[in-house]
């Protein structure tokens, strides 16, 4: 623990090393680098096998600490800080704090918005208010080349960037000296935590760390060991393709590897990042395929014993692969659990051939990292800085360009004579925040560019140490951004209601059903059913289906073609899935597709909640006609009972193999008993859940109470169904 | 066209691989534990959930007074058309219409698009219900289809049909998931039906080299008799799978809301 009047100590030289250095960004981050170093590291503890804990500080540098970017400030630690320390320290870091937030990154992307971007984008409250799209701000799903850091260790780095010094002058060579001081720094890093781990007779700590102060890793313990304490220093989230990273140091003894997995996922876990921390395993490209194979193994057996949120494991396959990696996945199924998620090269790589527009080699290299979002490993960025609620952006302009639950004024009016019109109108409203969020990507990038070279990064992306510039100076090869999309399938099964209701069928008028999402459908029971009953996405339904492949293209297409328009490399939707499906329900009104005013939305480009009644293949079928060569990924969650990989296994694997003909993705989801239960409670939640009755499997939720009450009480003694 | 009242995809339990299940309308049969007693009449017939009304009266919309709620939700079955006007009145999604005709041509287009999935694992379609050999035609013309689709078919059958019948659908049957209930002595008793017929039934398809798996529901205090069941088997050595299905009580609230109450039947050990 810091002491208050460290941490007070702490905050002022932080900003008083910042303030130092105001020409320049490079000697500026590493004097602030220098500072936090001195102030964040955690001691070494007892047993431990991996070093390398950061401290939670008021003030730093970091990419995308804590939903903040580069130079932060984090408000609730300041408050408590200036409340815990004597009065003279609190005026002191009063007088810094007025400085500091004019200073905070964010701060100066906001200011950096053109009166068009601030116009549309008037408001950074994302999950505390209603809007159409909200901008993020970080410098986020970073995946630098892990790879290169364990082939030339600390030492190998140094001496190639003392080579290019040689012959660098200018710029390039103020960079190469200032990446030389940051592995310094990163050496300063490793003698510290030796000497801590030599005090504590933690031997094989004290070596591992000792010898990479002066060689590249010799084995797993030392590659693990500069893979954490890299990414924790530079604020990476993600780790890349672990498996061709550290292949080949994995040794004789498998135990012992495991072991030392298991340590590693420790560490990770203990990172709380809760929607990173990827690793990625698998897949074609990997340039020692054999030796990464056998970590992959492992990797999926330690996640397995592990049973932690993090790291999130995932597996790419493609034909051709060792077969035991997938038997391994499917080991992890059958005993209820979640990794690794499943991503096919075969459809994957065309995909990102032709959504990035990449060559082939290039796109083998695709590793998606935190809810799903695809970047080129250590080539590319895609940092998703926008959210846009596609249900909101048709709540709008339903309601001639007001908010249905507070009013405010955010869309277009609209002309909905026809349904066309209407559709056309929701599209201004889209493209309109679309425009916005795109050049915001930009300016931020920009922004970030000029606050800070983001060394540690800069060292491990290509081209930027080859070029001699900074990350986002031009340094990394392929700079491209994303846009987070929600709503998408709640909006088409809405457009789907409100063409066959209120413009085919002419069961109600437009301002019939405005009076109905008004009233959240309070009296309008009725029509709330009609409305439900209506086609839905999820089903293998050509009408249903036809909308939302009309409003994924919609989005997609308009954002792709963006990237141009604003100067990134791509600019891509992503439809992933986290809890913004529910933060932005609770402030969206009721919808037409029979959806209640503040429920979640559908996940990411799944079914509504329950609106799948007809089977898993119906499911799968309808997954598959969304396109997915326009976007930078999109995740699928599937619900599966733990039976499904049991009892029907080979059917499963079928099932599974037949949607990766044109599926990218799986998240699987293996219930177990309490799941039962909770589909008692909110049985809208599990249409497909299967259960083994007596002599046949039913869907849990279409059973009678009594018979799910006879279910439950079996499986919770312990009895197969 | 032909009477059916649903059709499961992705069903994992009639047959082998993942299936498409089309269940018939009619049964001969009158087994005491019916599982689908939803399946019995060959006609359209409503159902309703009492545990889902919420006794709002909305299905006094009925024509012929099927329903009246003098002490709670009464239900006039004897009455009913089936005409559907209530379910369409109903917001609590109490009551159902099991039952709608359809065409062959509807359901294997249908079954077509899991096509995949029974390429991958050695699925298809299965008629079950109900009998599905109580509409010979109709069931003839969507296994034919199949076939000249390229689709495999099951047909879940009691056995209780006319030979001829079976003869006809035959050539068209990549496995029979055939029924046994009860030895001879009692299969009047427990299923409404002697089993003269059914052996006949099951000898002519064992002869004439069909695929047969023996499915056999095991109901407590009724048929649990291992000894029967090996007896039986043991004169059919063409019976490639036996699989015992465990009784469950689902048929018991299914009857009671199409108003034919059924009896539970619980282990006595």
């Amino acid at each position: 623990m810091l002491m208050p009047s460290e941490h007070a100590q702490y905050v002022l030289e932080f900003i008083e090393a910042y303030r130092a250095h105001p020409d320049s960004a490079l000697s500026r981050e590493l004097a602030c680098q220098r500072v936090r170093l001195g102030y964040a590291l955690e001691d070494v503890r007892d047993g431990e096998v991996f070093a390398g804990r950061l401290r939670s500080l008021a003030v730093g540098f970091s990419p995308q600490e804590a939903g903040m970017m580069d130079y932060f400030l984090d408000r609730t630690l300041y408050n408590a800080l200036c409340a815990s320390v004597d009065e003279a320290t609190r005026g002191r870091l009063e007088a810094a704090r007025i400085f500091w937030e004019e200073e905070i990154t964010i701060r100066k992307v906001r200011e950096s918005y053109p009166p068009e971007v601030a116009a549309v984008l008037d408001n950074d409250e994302c999950f505390s208010s209603a809007g159409v799209g909200f901008p993020l701000y970080r410098v986020g799903g970073l995946q630098p080349d892990y790879g290169k850091l364990v082939q030339l260790g600390l030492p190998g780095l140094r001496g190639l960037l003392e080579g290019k010094l040689k012959y660098a002058g200018g710029e390039a060579g103020a960079l190469y000296e200032g990446l030389i001081e940051t592995l310094s720094q990163m050496e300063w890093v490793l003698c510290r935590y030796a000497a801590q781990a030599k005090a504590k007779n933690l031997t094989g700590l004290y070596e591992a760390l000792e010898a990479l102060t002066h060689s590249a890793p010799r084995s797993l313990r030392e590659g693990l060991q500069l893979v954490h304490l890299y990414a924790v220093l530079s604020g990476a989230l993600n780790y890349g393709r672990l498996d061709e990273t550290l292949g080949g140091l994995v040794g004789e003894d498998e135990e012992e590897a495991l072991h030392l997995l298991l340590e590693f996922y420790r560490v990770t876990n203990e990172r709380r990042c809760t929607t990173d921390a990827r690793v990625i395993v698998g897949g074609a490209g990997r340039r020692n395929g054999k030796a990464a194979d056998r970590f992959a193994l492992l990797a999926i057996r330690a996640s397995h014993i592990f049973h932690e949120p993090l790291p999130q494991l995932t597996l790419r396959f493609y034909d051709g692969q060792d077969p035991a990696l997938m038997r391994a996945a499917y080991d992890n199924f059958e005993q209820g659990w979640i990794y690794p998620m499943l991503y096919r090269d075969e459809v994957n790589i065309p995909a990102v051939m032709h959504a990035f527009r990449l060559d082939e080699g290039t796109a083998a290299q695709y590793v998606p990292f935190g809810c799903g979002e695809y970047v080129i490993n250590h080539q590319s960025m895609g940092t998703p800085s926008g959210v846009i609620n596609l249900l909101k952006a048709l709540e709008v302009t339903l309601f001639d360009g007001y908010d249905l639950t507070d009013g405010r004024r955010m869309g277009l009016p609209a002309n909905c004579d026809t349904f066309e019109g209407l559709f056309e109108a929701y599209r201004r409203n889209v493209e309109r925040y679309v425009d916005a969020l795109a050049l915001q990507e930009k300016i931020e990038y920009e922004v970030a560019a000029r606050t800070a070279p983001h060394l540690l990064l800069t060292l491990l992306y290509d081209d930027c140490v080859e070029r001699g510039k900074p990350l986002l100076s031009g340094g990394v090869r392929y700079l491209g951004g994303t846009l987070e999309t929600y709503g998408n399938i709640n909006t088409s099964d809405s457009l789907t209601a409100i063409r066959k209701m209120v413009y085919e069928e002419k069961r109600f008028s437009l301002e019939q059903l405005r009076e109905m999402l008004r009233h959240n459908f309070t009296g309008h029971e009725r029509e709330r059913r009609m409305l439900l009953s209506c086609p839905k996405y999820g089903n293998d339904d050509g009408t249903a289906d036809e909308m939302a492949a009309r409003v994924h293209e919609h989005v997609c297409n308009y954002v792709r073609g963006c990237a141009e328009k604003v100067g990134l490399h791509s600019y891509l939707v992503v439809v992933i899935n986290n809890s913004a499906n529910t933060a932005f329900g609770r402030y969206t009104g009721a919808s037409a597709d029979g959806r209640l005013a503040g429920e979640p939305m559908a996940n990411a480009n799944n079914p509504a909640g329950g609106m799948d009644k007809s089977g898993i293949t119906a499911m799968l079928n309808s997954l598959v006609k969304l396109d997915n060569t326009l976007h930078a990924g999109a995740v699928q969650n599937m619900k599966f009972t733990k039976e499904m990989f049991t009892r029907y296994r080979a059917q499963t694997e079928a099932l599974l193999r037949v949607y990766f003909q044109k599926g990218q993705q799986a998240m699987l989801n293996i219930l177990d008993r309490g799941a039962l239960e909770d589909a008692m409670a909110r049985p809208e939640l599990y249409p497909n859940l299967i259960v083994r009755v007596g002599g046949f499997a039913a869907r849990f939720i279409e059973l009678e109470r009594k018979v799910q009450e006879e279910i439950v009480s079996r499986t919770l003694y312990g009895h197969d169904l | 066209m032909g009477m059916i009242f649903d059709i499961q995809r992705c069903s994992l339990n009639d047959g082998p691989g993942i299936r498409t299940t089309v269940f018939f309308k009619g049964c001969p049969l009158r087994c005491l534990w019916c599982h689908n007693p939803e399946s019995v009449r060959p006609e359209p017939q409503l159902s309703c959930d009492l545990n889902r009304c919420v006794l709002c009266g909305r299905c006094q919309i009925c024509p012929n007074g099927v329903h009246s709620f003098e002490g709670g939700h009464k239900v006039d079955f004897g009455r009913c058309l089936a005409c559907g006007r209530c379910v369409q009145a109903c917001d609590a999604g109490a009551l159902k219409i099991y039952g709608y005709s359809t065409g062959a041509e509807e359901i294997l287009d249908l079954a077509e698009r899991d096509r995949a999935y029974y390429e991958a694992s050695g699925g298809g379609i299965t008629l079950s219900g109900g009998e599905p050999m109580a509409q010979p035609d109709f069931a003839l013309e969507i296994l034919e289809g199949a076939k000249r689709r390229g689709i495999g078919t099951a047909m879940e059958t009691s056995g209780f049909a006319a030979t001829g019948d079976f003869q006809r659908v035959l050539p068209y049957v990549d496995w029979f998931l055939y029924d046994y209930k009860a030895p001879t002595a009692l299969h009047r008793i427990l299923t409404g039906v002697e089993d003269g017929l059914i052996l006949r039934n099951l000898e002519f398809l064992c002869k004439n080299g069909a695929r047969i798996i023996l499915r056999c529901p095991i109901v407590p205090t009724l048929n649990e008799d291992e000894e029967a069941l090996a007896a039986h088997v043991s004169r059919f050595p063409q019976i490639q799978k036996v699989e015992r299905l465990p009784y469950h009580s689902m048929g018991v609230f299914k009857a009671r809301n199409i108003g034919r109450p059924q009896r539970e039947y619980v282990s006595q050990n």
